[in-house]
C-alpha cells in the first residue's frame, strides 16, 4: 500500500477530486493547510499599507491506495492540479504498513 | 412497565406535550406508590403506627414534567434513626425501578440533613424547591416543607447571588455557536430550565406556589402565561420525542434526529423548506419566546428585589425619557396613550447612549406595535427615524431588540419570511434573521477596528467607502431572498426596489445594493473555486464589478456574510483565500484596460 500526499492549488481541488475517484479510490482526507515553497508567499499593498501573506493557503489531500494504482494516481493528481504557474504544489508517495478499518476490524487491502 | 409501551404509542398519536408528561408523571406515581406498598410500606405502618417517614418526588418529576428518559428523583425523609424493617423495604421497593431501566436518583435523609445538603448544593436546593409529596405521612412532609421554605425565606438575600450565578454559568456554556445548530431543549438558553428558573425565582422572592401567580404584581400584570405555557408544552414534546428515539435521556436536540422527529410531528417537506427546517424554526420561535420572557421576567424580579433610584443622567436625555439602571424609560405617563413613534424614538436614544430599554417598556410597545403597527408605520417621520437607527448602529442590542419587538417585521415585511428560518445542517450554525443581524454586527464591529489585529484591512477598506449606509442595508438585507427556493441572491436583488423604495431611498443605492445582493456569493465563490493566479479570474471580477466602492463593498459583506454564518466558513484560510481574491480584483482594474486595449477578449461572467 502507498500513501500518497498531495498539496495542491485550492481552487484545484474538485477537479482532482473527481479524477481521483473515477480510478476507483474509495476514500480521500483533505485538509486546509499554508504554507509556501519557493512562491514564498506574497505582498498586497492597500493604500499604502503592506499586508505580508507568509503563508498562503493550500489544500493536502491524502489517499491510500494499493502499491499497484499508486503511479496512476500520481499521475492524474499531477496532470489535474498542473496549471503551470508557480505554486502549483507537490506530491508525496510514502509505504504504508499497515491499515485498519476500525468498525469490522478489516485489514489492509480490505480496509482502503 | 407495559403501559409505559401503551403510553407511549397514545402520545405519539394524540396530545400535547405537557399531557404527556403528566400522564408519564402520573404513571410513575402509580407505579412507585405500588412498588412500596408490594415491599411491605402498609404493613410496616399498620404495626409500628404512622411513622414520621415520606417519599417525595423531586425536580422534574416532582414537577410533573417528567419524559421518557428523565431522571426519576426520590428522596426518602425521615426522622431519626430508620427503623431496620424500613431499611429493608425501601431497596426493596426501589430495585424494580432500576430493573424497569429507569435513570433512578435515590437518597435517603433526615430534615436536617436534606436541607444542609441543599444549601451546600444549587442544585438539590432546586430539585427540593419542586419536590411533591408521593406516600408516607402527609403530616410529617408538611413539617419538612415548613422547616425548608422558613430556611429559605430566611436566607433568600444570601440565595439571589446563587441563582444569579446559576443563571450566568448556564448562558456562558451555552451562548456558543454550537448550541444554535444543536439546540439543549432543557439546558440551553430559552430551554425549559429558563421557565424553571422564573418558577424558583417567583416560588422564593414572591411566595407564589404556582409561577401565574406572579401576575398580583402590577409589573407582571401583562406576563403572556398562556403564550409560555404554550411554548412549555411544545418543548416537552419534542424532548419526549427526542428521548424516544435517542433511547436515553438526551435532551440536546441532535442533527441527526432533527429529521427524524419533524417527519414524527408531521412536518412535512414544503417547495422551499424542509421539513426539519420548519420544526426549527417552531422551535426557535418558542426558545426565543422563553429566552425573552425570561429576560423580561428576571430584570423585574430584580428591580423588585432590589429597588434602585433612577440614574441622574436627566440633561443628557430628551424630556419625554429617563434612564434608569441603564435603561431608558418614559418619564411620565402610558406608552398606550401616546404616539406610537415614541417607540422609536426611545430606541433611537437607546442607541446613540448605548443604552437599553425598561422592560416594563418593551413589554408594552411588542402589544402596541402588534396592534396598532399601521398607525406607528403612519406616523410622521417613524420611517426615517427606523431607518436612522439601522444605519447608524451604535448599539447592536438595540436592533436585536427591534426585532424582537416585531418592528423590523412591520417596516419591513419580507423580513417575516426568514424569520426564525433554520437552514438544515451544520454549515448555517444561526437562523437566517440572526445570522443577517450577526452580519450587520460584524459590519459594525469592522467599523470600530475589532479585528485590527488579525485583519488590519477590513477597518481601511470601510474607511474609504463612501456609502456605509448603501453597505448596510445591503448586509441587512442580503439573505431576504432565502425561503423562496433557489437561488436566493438573485431572489433578493428582485425583492430590494420594493423595499427600498418604501424608505424613499434613492435610484443609485437602490441599483448598488440590489447589485450588491445579488452578488453576494460571487468573491467567496471566486477565492475558492478560481485560479487566483490567473489573471483571467481577476479580470473578469473586475469586468462583473467595475466601481471600485461597489467592489469594497462587495468585499466587506461576504466577509461579514462569511464570518457570521459558523465556524465552518469563518476560518483564517479560507479568509486569506478570500482577501487575495478581493486583491486582486482591485488590481486589474488597470489590467482591465490594458487588455482592452491589446483588444483581447474575455468571457464575461454571467
Amino acid at each position: 500500500m502507498k500513501k500518497i500526499e498531495a498539496i495542491i492549488k485550492p481552487f484545484k481541488l474538485d477537479d482532482v477530486k473527481d479524477a481521483v475517484l473515477k480510478l476507483g479510490v474509495s476514500g480521500i482526507t483533505i485538509t486546509e493547510v499554508k504554507g509556501f515553497g519557493r512562491q514564498k508567499g506574497h505582498k498586497e499593498i492597500y493604500r499604502g499599507a503592506e499586508y505580508v501573506v507568509d503563508f498562503l493557503p493550500k489544500i493536502k489531500l491524502e489517499v491510500v491506495v494499493a502499491t499497484d494504482i499508486a503511479p496512476r494516481v500520481v499521475e492524474v493528481i499531477k496532470e489535474h492540479a498542473h496549471t503551470g504557474e508557480i505554486g502549483d504544489g507537490k506530491i508525496f508517495v510514502m509505504s504504508v504498513e499497515k491499515a485498519v478499518r476500525i468498525r469490522t476490524g478489516e485489514e489492509d487491502r480490505d480496509a482502503i | 412497565m407495559n403501559s409505559r409501551e401503551s403510553l407511549t404509542k397514545t402520545y405519539l398519536t394524540q396530545g400535547s406535550g405537557l399531557e404527556a408528561a403528566h400522564a408519564y408523571s402520573n404513571l410513575m406515581d402509580r407505579f412507585v406508590r405500588a412498588l412500596f406498598l408490594e415491599a411491605g410500606f402498609r404493613e410496616r405502618i399498620k404495626e409500628s403506627g404512622q411513622e414520621p417517614l415520606a417519599v417525595v418526588a423531586l425536580g422534574g418529576y416532582g414537577r410533573r414534567e417528567l419524559c421518557f428518559h428523565s431522571d426519576v428523583d426520590l428522596l426518602v425523609i425521615h426522622q431519626g434513626r430508620l427503623s431496620a424493617e424500613m431499611n429493608e423495604i425501601i431497596p426493596r421497593a426501589i430495585y424494580p425501578l432500576w430493573d424497569a431501566k429507569l435513570e433512578v436518583g435515590h437518597s435517603i435523609l433526615t430534615v436536617p440533613e436534606s436541607i444542609r445538603l441543599a444549601f451546600n448544593d444549587f442544585r438539590v436546593l432546586t430539585a427540593l424547591i419542586d419536590s411533591r409529596f408521593l406516600l408516607g405521612s402527609r403530616s410529617f412532609y408538611r413539617l419538612f416543607r415548613e422547616a425548608f421554605w422558613s430556611r429559605i425565606y430566611r436566607e433568600k438575600s444570601s440565595l439571589l447571588e446563587r441563582f444569579l450565578i446559576y443563571q450566568q454559568e448556564r448562558e456562558d456554556k451555552y451562548h456558543s455557536e454550537a448550541y444554535f445548530v444543536e439546540p439543549d431543549i432543557k439546558d440551553g438558553l430559552g430551554g425549559l430550565r429558563d421557565l424553571h428558573f422564573m418558577a424558583w425565582m417567583a416560588r422564593v422572592y414572591f411566595r407564589c406556589k404556582r409561577f401565574s401567580e406572579i401576575r398580583r404584581f402590577a409589573v407582571f400584570s401583562h406576563f403572556e402565561f398562556n403564550k409560555l405555557a404554550h411554548s412549555r408544552s411544545f418543548l416537552l414534546k419534542v424532548r419526549n420525542h427526542h428521548h424516544l428515539l435517542a433511547n436515553r435521556k438526551e435532551d440536546r436536540l441532535l442533527l441527526a434526529c432533527q429529521k427524524k422527529i419533524s417527519q414524527d410531528l408531521g412536518y412535512k417537506d414544503g417547495p422551499y423548506i424542509e421539513g426539519p427546517e420548519k420544526l426549527m424554526r417552531d422551535l426557535y420561535l418558542h426558545m426565543n419566546r422563553i429566552r425573552y420572557g425570561h429576560d423580561e421576567f428576571k430584570v423585574k424580579a430584580l428591580d423588585l428585589i432590589h429597588p434602585l433610584p433612577p440614574e441622574l443622567v436627566q440633561d443628557q436625555i430628551t424630556p419625554e425619557f429617563q434612564v434608569i439602571k441603564g435603561n431608558v424609560v418614559l418619564k411620565e405617563g402610558a406608552l398606550s396613550e401616546k404616539d406610537p413613534s415614541v417607540i422609536l424614538r426611545a430606541l433611537k436614544e437607546a442607541n446613540q447612549r448605548g443604552l437599553f430599554l425598561g422592560s416594563g417598556f418593551i413589554w408594552e410597545s411588542k402589544g402596541i406595535i402588534a396592534k396598532k403597527g399601521k398607525d406607528l408605520l403612519k406616523s410622521l417621520g417613524a420611517r426615517e427615524l427606523f431607518l436612522k437607527i439601522l444605519l447608524e448602529p451604535e448599539n447592536p442590542k438595540i436592533i436585536r431588540l427591534m426585532l424582537e419587538m416585531g418592528l423590523l417585521t412591520l417596516f419591513i415585511p419580507e423580513f417575516k419570511r426568514i424569520r426564525n428560518l433554520a437552514e438544515f445542517g451544520f454549515y448555517h450554525v444561526r437562523t437566517v434573521d440572526l445570522h443577517s443581524l450577526k452580519a450587520l454586527d460584524v459590519l459594525y464591529r469592522i467599523s470600530r477596528g475589532a479585528y485590527d489585529e488579525q485583519w488590519p484591512l477590513f477597518k481601511n477598506v470601510f474607511r474609504d467607502l463612501e456609502h456605509p449606509d448603501w453597505l448596510f442595508l445591503a448586509t441587512l438585507l442580503h439573505d431576504i431572498g432565502k425561503g423562496h427556493g433557489k437561488d436566493h441572491s438573485k431572489k433578493g436583488a428582485e425583492l430590494i426596489p420594493g423595499i427600498l423604495n418604501r424608505f424613499g431611498i434613492g435610484k443609485k443605492a437602490m441599483e448598488v445594493v440590489s447589485f450588491l445582493i445579488a452578488q453576494h456569493l460571487f468573491l467567496v465563490n471566486i477565492s475558492q473555486h478560481r485560479d487566483l493566479g490567473d489573471e483571467k479570474t481577476s479580470v473578469q471580477a473586475a469586468q462583473l464589478i467595475q466601481d471600485k466602492d461597489v467592489l469594497r463593498m462587495s468585499f466587506l459583506l461576504s466577509v461579514a456574510d462569511s464570518f457570521s454564518t459558523g465556524p465552518m466558513v469563518r476560518n483564517e484560510w479560507k479568509t486569506i483565500l478570500h482577501r487575495i481574491a478581493f486583491y486582486q480584483s482591485l488590481q486589474s482594474k488597470y489590467s482591465l484596460l490594458f487588455c482592452f486595449m491589446q483588444g483581447l477578449q474575455f468571457n464575461v461572467l454571467q
